[in-house]
């Protein structure tokens, strides 16, 4: 995860504040909401899922001065040592062919938004990932084949996981020694997973947890407390020594004044930087939420936006777009999902994870290699 | 016309006794006859190539000769014919960097993870010795892909850790410094936030990054040149 997102997860525990000094004309929620809000964060996960989407992504592009140093660095990694003075002529043209051939590829994939058609599926831990990418004015479609493959699983002999990438473009397939990042669409089905982890530690009460193992069940007391003062408060914290000893966040809802009659504004965040945290949900269903944002509480500045619509009947958005920021509000990275098709807890074959090279692919086993 | 045909006939015998006959006369001079690039010459036969010159087809020839064929300068011989250039073959080890571009043995830190696969490049060696090729269709292709290796950050740890332990999380992300490095939010440097309490800080040092470095999936790819 990149620190960015480290900074959004880190803005919502500091969206929770030490001290409390008072109160504000905030909409305290009345018990059916607050039952709704915890019935979406601790909505049940979903177990394996089999989606496929297109997704558009637009990043702020890396400086061209720096892809060509890049360039220059992996081109040299074959010089092993040697210096430019040692190289025949030829090697020399050589060296500069892949330089130049590797900037241009690196400038090109530059250019937004590129556009990516993947198929997850996921079952347990078991991650497979069919994907595609192309630049902003190549064709894609339901037609184009995907070009790599991305795997995650067990080895079936040793139990151990083990990762493959399946590169279409050389016709190898790469056993890698470490995972691959773990595909998180699913997450569109709920609330932000931040999110609802926050209200689970406000609302929940542990049930022996550990760093490996969390286990919050919901609390009829915090709930209670959340719905007449529309604080919710977690235990103090050991050894230390701040400005006080009590983490508070305030929650308010109210509805949208946009779908007055559909939609509810929830509002969370420190009571003193208040709201840093705002979804707009479905009024029956706190899980569908339609509109995310995360402010940074002190400086309020917008740090992620997240915007779902098109809901099928299991409650999954069909078109999604999520916007980051750092912590200066400049633009990171925008990304716009279309789901072509969405199957939740399905039954997936565990022969998909296994590793079946296509005909003609040369395997090769980096695991060894690992440094 | 039977006529004509006998005066052509007694012609051409006239000009082969006058002409032919003389030559064969004066090559039989020497014996046995002159070999390629050769001339007899008062009975001997006489080398007639300059110094650094090879024979090469019966002549004389400056550059490599191949199969018979004087190549021209600059030229190689390989398999029996003049080639520009003589190329063996090198095979490249396949790698797989973790991490590469940082220097930590822990695999935790973000950089590049390089996957290549091993390929065949071309060597230029020159005059050829055997087992070489004349042709080296020397090619730009895809040799490898390039992954972003991260931190793999379990947000359901990260978050309850920071929250059991928010001083030093405030601490360290509270004016949303980009620390370099995890320690800088550890106890170690940050005593002064918890004060006696270190084990409540070195508990979120069991939050940061799991065992299992990720890789992010990137589309870079990268080139080089392969027989």
């Amino acid at each position: 995860m990149k620190r960015l997102n480290i900074l959004v997860l880190l803005s919502v525990v500091l969206a929770c504040s030490f001290t409390y000094a008072g109160s504000e004309n905030i909409a305290i929620p009345t018990e059916e909401q607050v039952q709704k809000l915890a019935a979406a964060a601790w909505k049940e996960p979903i177990k394996s899922i089999d989606i496929t989407f297109y997704k558009d992504y637009t990043k702020v592009p890396e400086p061209v001065e720096q892809i060509r140093k890049r360039a220059e660095e992996f081109a040299d990694r074959e010089l092993k040592g040697r210096s430019l003075d040692e190289l025949k002529p030829y090697e020399i043209e050589r060296r500069n062919k892949i330089i130049e051939a590797n900037f241009k590829n690196w400038v090109e994939s530059q250019k937004f938004p590129r556009k990516v058609k993947s198929r997850v599926r996921i079952s347990g831990d078991n991650q497979r990932i069919d994907m595609v990418k192309v630049g902003p004015n190549e064709p894609l479609g339901l037609d184009t084949p995907f070009v790599h493959t991305f795997v995650n699983t067990k080895d079936a002999n040793t139990g151990d996981f083990v990762s493959y990438h399946y590169a279409g473009d050389m016709n190898t397939v790469f056993v890698v020694s470490t995972k691959w990042a773990k595909e998180t669409i699913a997450q569109f089905a709920g609330i932000p997973f931040a999110t609802a982890l926050t209200l689970r530690f406000f609302l929940g009460i542990d049930q022996g947890s550990t760093p490996k193992s969390l286990n919050y069940i919901p609390d009829p007391n915090k709930m209670a407390e959340l719905a007449k003062t529309g604080l919710a408060s977690i235990e103090p914290i050991r050894g230390a020594k701040a400005k006080g000893n009590k983490i508070v966040n305030r929650i308010g809802i109210r509805p949208d004044p946009n779908a007055p009659d559909t939609s509810d504004i929830v509002e969370m965040g420190d009571p003193n930087h208040f709201p840093t945290t705002v979804l707009i949900c479905d009024r029956k269903d706190y899980s569908r939420v339609y509109h995310t944002e995360v402010h940074i509480p002190t400086t309020n500045k917008i740090i992620s936006i997240r915007e779902c619509g098109d809901f099928d009947s299991n409650g999954f958005p069909h078109n999604i777009t999520e916007i980051k920021y750092d912590k200066d509000g400049n633009f990171v990275e925008k990304s716009v999902y279309r789901i072509i098709k969405v199957e939740l807890n399905p039954s997936i074959p565990a022969e998909i994870f296994e590793l079946h090279p296509p005909e003609g692919y040369k395997v090769v086993d980096q695991r060894s290699k690992k440094s | 016309m039977k006529t004509k045909s006998l005066v052509f006939t007694l012609a051409c015998l006239l000009l082969f006794t006058v002409f032919a006959v003389p030559a064969i006369a004066t090559s039989s001079g020497c014996y046995p006859p002159c070999g390629p690039c050769e001339e007899c010459i008062d009975g001997h036969c006489v080398w007639v190539c300059s110094a650094g010159q090879n024979c090469c087809g019966g002549s004389c020839c400056s550059n490599i000769c191949c199969n018979g064929v004087c190549c021209a300068a600059g030229q190689n011989c390989c398999n029996g014919s003049c080639c520009d250039k003589v190329w063996t073959k090198e095979t490249v080890a396949g790698i797989a960097e973790t991490c590469g571009s940082c220097n930590s043995s822990t695999g935790y830190c973000a950089g590049m993870i390089i996957d290549r696969q091993g390929y065949e490049k071309c060597l230029n060696v020159g005059v050829g010795q055997g087992g070489e090729h004349c042709q080296c269709n020397e090619t730009m292709q895809v040799v490898g892909h390039i992954y972003l290796c991260t931190e793999n950050w379990d947000v359901s740890k990260l978050l309850w850790c920071a929250f059991k332990c928010v001083c030093c999380a405030i601490q360290c992300f509270g004016p949303y410094a980009d620390p370099a490095s995890c320690s800088e939010c550890l106890c170690s440097t940050q005593a002064d936030c918890c004060g006696d309490e270190c084990e409540v800080c070195d508990f979120v040092e069991e939050c940061y990054p799991n065992p299992d470095a990720l890789n992010e999936i990137q589309d870079l790819v990268f080139t080089g040149f392969g027989c």
